[in-house]
């Protein structure tokens, strides 16, 4: 079961996901686990470097506070999920968050491009609402719970 | 029968043995001839004893010179021609051979006297044996090949007969008979016998001087040797005949033996070195023959040499008269035949030339000479079908003219290269100007003959191999094609599984969802996330829809026609009305819009696709405006269409996105994002482009090309 401090800790996630339904599914599952986990939700890739790199409408940090977790889309208008992912890497900021992909693609060369830019993990949404609350409750579990941040 | 140049046969047991022992045999024979001549002319005064012995040494000399000319008959190595020719010969001493046999049958068992003045049988066999050596000589592959040279020959002949008898009568057999009064049958029979002999030394002579090979020479040379011996020996055996009496074993019969030496020689000289070349091989000697000239001369002057000593005025003056005459008549012909050997030489010279020109002018290759400075010194007509330059338009030219400025320089490369060496340069391709202007690809081969003082140029041989090229590049496009077509199809069914797949996320999830708040009573929750479901199920059949048409755009469905662009312009509006009100979007179409071939309903599909999508970007605080029109022709000649708005723009990093399937660039915006891609697809099946031209916040017009319909 989850341990007391991720029930009650707060929790800084970002969510870059294009979707609505899958970014309500995930709202959801991560709601249940982490409530007091405050999740910013941006819509295309060009948001999210906006958002991590506080520049455009994300300037003031109040609006954009540095997340302890990134989760990833791949498919993303504007600018895509790997590209994100490895501006995020190449700063030295940055790239101390750590990023998982979460997306519903399984081809092999995501995955190998993801890798070759340092992802810290990579997940593929199932096509089952068990599997995909267990996922999205696990990732809350790990990288909340267990995982260890500078 | 002969089997040419190629290694001897091996032709039996019997031949081989006989092929050996040649060599052997004729030094045999040459011993034992020259012996026998020394003894008759150094061993002492002719005696019964002498008489004998020489009555029977001829048989087996004449023998082994028959013999040994069989062989060479059977020579491999010779042509037909030459072993007709030996047979002949073989055939002639085989003759002669058998009037000496029946004059020892006579002399010596008949204990006749043979050489009575009637016809006796060996004499038969000595007259025999001219005509066949006659023939055999003339049977060497030699130039009498036409009637003229033929009747020229007969002619020769027949002069050195007359001049030759002349001179034989008159110094040698005449005085004889004259002093023993012998009869005139006998007198001309022992004239014909050298007579005879002289014209066989003109056929020799014609003989040696048709064969160029130096060692048929040599063969021919003993031929002439053993001739000339004959000649002195008939003439002292006449002289004897005629005078005091014919006597065996004197110088003469030394002499008669000497020649079956050389006649032995002869054969076998030419059976062991001389290679005689085939009749169609020989080139016509065009050489001068001077012995009917001197038989001429000689009878001449053995006329005049008797005038002289019997001088009487009138006489002599009339002689010496007619001897200046026939001499300047003789003149003129040796200048006419000198003027005829130049001739003919002329002849067979252009001849020859005649025959290089029209295989060079007739060979589907054009062939190029060009001089040290690279400018084109020949051409061969071909030129004119492969290029349609005429020749004379390029003679003089430099050859840089005809050559593509992008091979120039690897052309006068390989020329040079050429120059330096003896083989041939190349094959490289060039490109080569046609006279239309059009460039057409050859294969070129260069080979230096500057050296050679009858062309003092480089030969190049251009093969035209334009249509080879083409179906290569057409073949090459065809692969790459191929190639891009695959690409595409992987991309895009990599792209379409994984945008399906998104809905189905959807409608998995808050299916699971919907589960749990229907149990939990929750009512307002349950709707919601049915509504969530249908939404993604809509899309998912909005994506395949979109999809299939998007694969129909492959297929021609429905004839091309010429339509007004404005017709299609307005038929677009037409359809998108509705949303175009609702935002309240101006649409403005161009006057002047040209008429265009093709597809008139995916046309208006591809012109409401564009308003549509112009439609859903505007910019606030901007009055939208949509313009539908024209502009002048691009850089290949084709008018540009437009779809013009005023919105928000597009950045120019993703003008190539803008196309992609799937690639929305607003995800707020509704749509699947295959509208882009249908229209490119559309327009490009036409045969067209299509691009954007836009910038974030300055608009953007869609650009594209359509094949030209009549009516403009």
């Amino acid at each position: 079961m989850a341990s007391p401090a991720v029930a009650t800790r707060g929790f800084t996630i970002l969510l870059v996901e294009d979707d609505e339904d899958h970014a309500e599914l995930v709202f959801r599952c991560l709601r249940e686990q982490l409530p007091h986990a405050q999740v910013n939700h941006v819509r295309d890739g060009q948001a999210a470097l906006d958002y991590l790199l506080r520049r455009g409408d994300y300037e003031d940090p109040a609006r954009s506070p540095l997340p302890e977790l990134i989760l990833l889309d791949l498919r993303l208008p504007l600018v895509d999920g790997l590209s994100v992912l490895e501006e995020v890497k190449r700063s030295p900021e940055l790239r101390r968050v750590p990023a998982v992909v979460l997306t519903t693609s399984d081809a092999p060369k995501d995955l190998q491009r993801a890798y070759a830019s340092h992802v810290n993990s990579y997940l593929v949404k199932p096509m089952d609402f068990e599997q995909f609350s267990r996922q999205v409750q696990d990732l809350g579990l790990y990288w909340v719970g267990w995982n260890r941040h500078p | 029968m002969s089997s040419g140049l190629a290694g001897r046969r091996d032709d039996g047991f019997l031949g081989g043995r006989l092929r050996d022992w040649g060599g052997v045999a004729t030094a045999g024979l040459g011993i034992y001839c020259v012996s026998f001549f020394a003894w008759t002319v150094l061993g002492g005064a002719p005696g019964a004893a002498k008489a004998a012995i020489t009555d029977v040494a001829f048989i087996p000399a004449g023998l082994l010179a028959a013999v040994l000319a069989a062989r060479t008959s059977r020579d491999d190595h010779a042509s037909p021609e030459a072993c007709g020719a030996w047979r002949r010969l073989a055939l002639a001493f085989l003759l002669y051979w058998t009037g000496d046999l029946l004059w020892w049958i006579f002399k010596v068992g008949l204990q006749s006297e043979p050489f009575s003045v009637s016809f006796s049988a060996a004499t038969f066999f000595y007259f025999a044996h001219y005509p066949f050596f006659l023939a055999g000589l003339l049977a060497f592959p030699t130039v009498l090949r036409s009637r003229s040279r033929r009747l020229e020959f007969w002619l020769d002949a027949a002069t050195v007969l007359l001049g030759g008898s002349m001179v034989v009568w008159h110094f040698v057999l005449g005085p004889a008979a004259a002093h023993s009064s012998s009869s005139t049958t006998a007198s001309l029979l022992y004239l014909a016998y050298p007579v005879g002999d002289l014209v066989l030394l003109l056929a020799a002579a014609v003989t040696i001087l048709s064969q160029t090979d130096d060692a048929t020479r040599r063969s021919f040379l003993w031929l002439v040797g053993g001739l000339v011996v004959d000649f002195v020996a008939d003439l002292i055996q006449g002289a004897n005949a005629l005078g005091p009496g014919l006597v065996s074993g004197g110088p003469a019969d030394g002499f008669f033996m000497l020649q079956w030496f050389c006649y032995g020689m002869s054969a076998h000289v030419f059976q062991r070195r001389a290679r005689p070349k085939r009749a169609e091989d020989l080139e016509p000697q065009l050489s001068f023959n001077l012995l009917p000239y001197a038989a001429v001369l000689v009878g001449y002057g053995v006329l005049l040499f008797a005038v002289v000593l019997n001088w009487s005025t009138t006489f002599g003056g009339l002689v010496a008269w007619a001897i200046a005459l026939t001499g300047v008549v003789l003149a003129r012909q040796v200048a006419s035949e000198r003027e005829n050997l130049r001739l003919l030489g002329e002849r067979a010279a252009r001849k020859s030339e005649a025959r290089f020109r029209t295989l060079v002018q007739n060979a589907s290759d054009v062939i190029v000479v060009v001089d040290a400075e690279r400018r084109i010194r020949y051409l061969t007509p071909s030129i004119e079908r492969v290029l349609g330059h005429p020749v004379d338009g390029l003679l003089g030219r430099p050859l840089a003219t005809l050559i593509h400025p992008a091979d120039l320089a690897r052309a006068l490369g390989q020329l040079a290269d050429a120059a330096g060496r003896p083989s041939v340069a190349g094959p490289a391709a060039w490109r080569v100007s046609h006279r239309d202007g059009a460039w057409r690809h050859v294969e070129v081969t260069a080979l230096s003959l500057l050296a050679d003082p009858d062309i003092e140029g480089i030969v190049l041989t251009l093969r035209d191999v334009h249509e080879r090229k083409q179906a290569e590049a057409e073949r090459e496009a065809a692969l790459t094609e191929l190639k891009q077509k695959n690409a595409e199809l992987e991309q895009f069914t990599y792209t379409v599984s994984h945008d399906l797949k998104s809905p189905l996320v959807t409608v998995a999830g808050f299916l699971g969802h919907l589960e749990r708040d229907a149990l939990a009573g929750d009512k307002h929750k349950v709707s919601e996330d049915a509504a969530r479901i249908r939404q993604a199920v809509t899309k998912m059949g909005a994506l395949l829809e979109d999809l299939l048409e998007l694969s129909r755009i492959g297929r021609v469905t429905h004839p091309s026609q010429d339509v007004p662009f404005a017709d299609i312009a307005k038929d677009a509006v037409e359809l998108v009305g509705g949303r175009l009100e609702q935002r309240g979007v101006r649409v403005e179409i161009q006057e002047g819009l040209p008429t265009v071939y093709g597809d008139r309903l995916r046309l208006v599909a591809v012109v409401q696709n564009l308003v549509d999508n112009a439609a859903k970007f505007m910019r606030p605080g901007v009055d939208p405006l949509v313009e539908i029109g024209s502009r002048g022709p691009d850089a290949t000649g084709h008018t540009i269409l437009f779809v013009r708005d005023n919105g928000i723009g597009i950045a120019p990093e993703f003008h190539d996105r803008v196309f992609g399937l799937f690639n929305k660039l607003d995800p707020q915006t509704e749509g699947t994002g295959v509208g882009l891609a249908v229209v490119r697809r559309i327009v490009e099946a036409h045969g067209g482009r299509i691009w954007v031209e836009s910038s974030a916040g300055q608009g953007a017009a869609f650009c594209f090309t359509l094949p030209e319909g009549k009516g403009n």
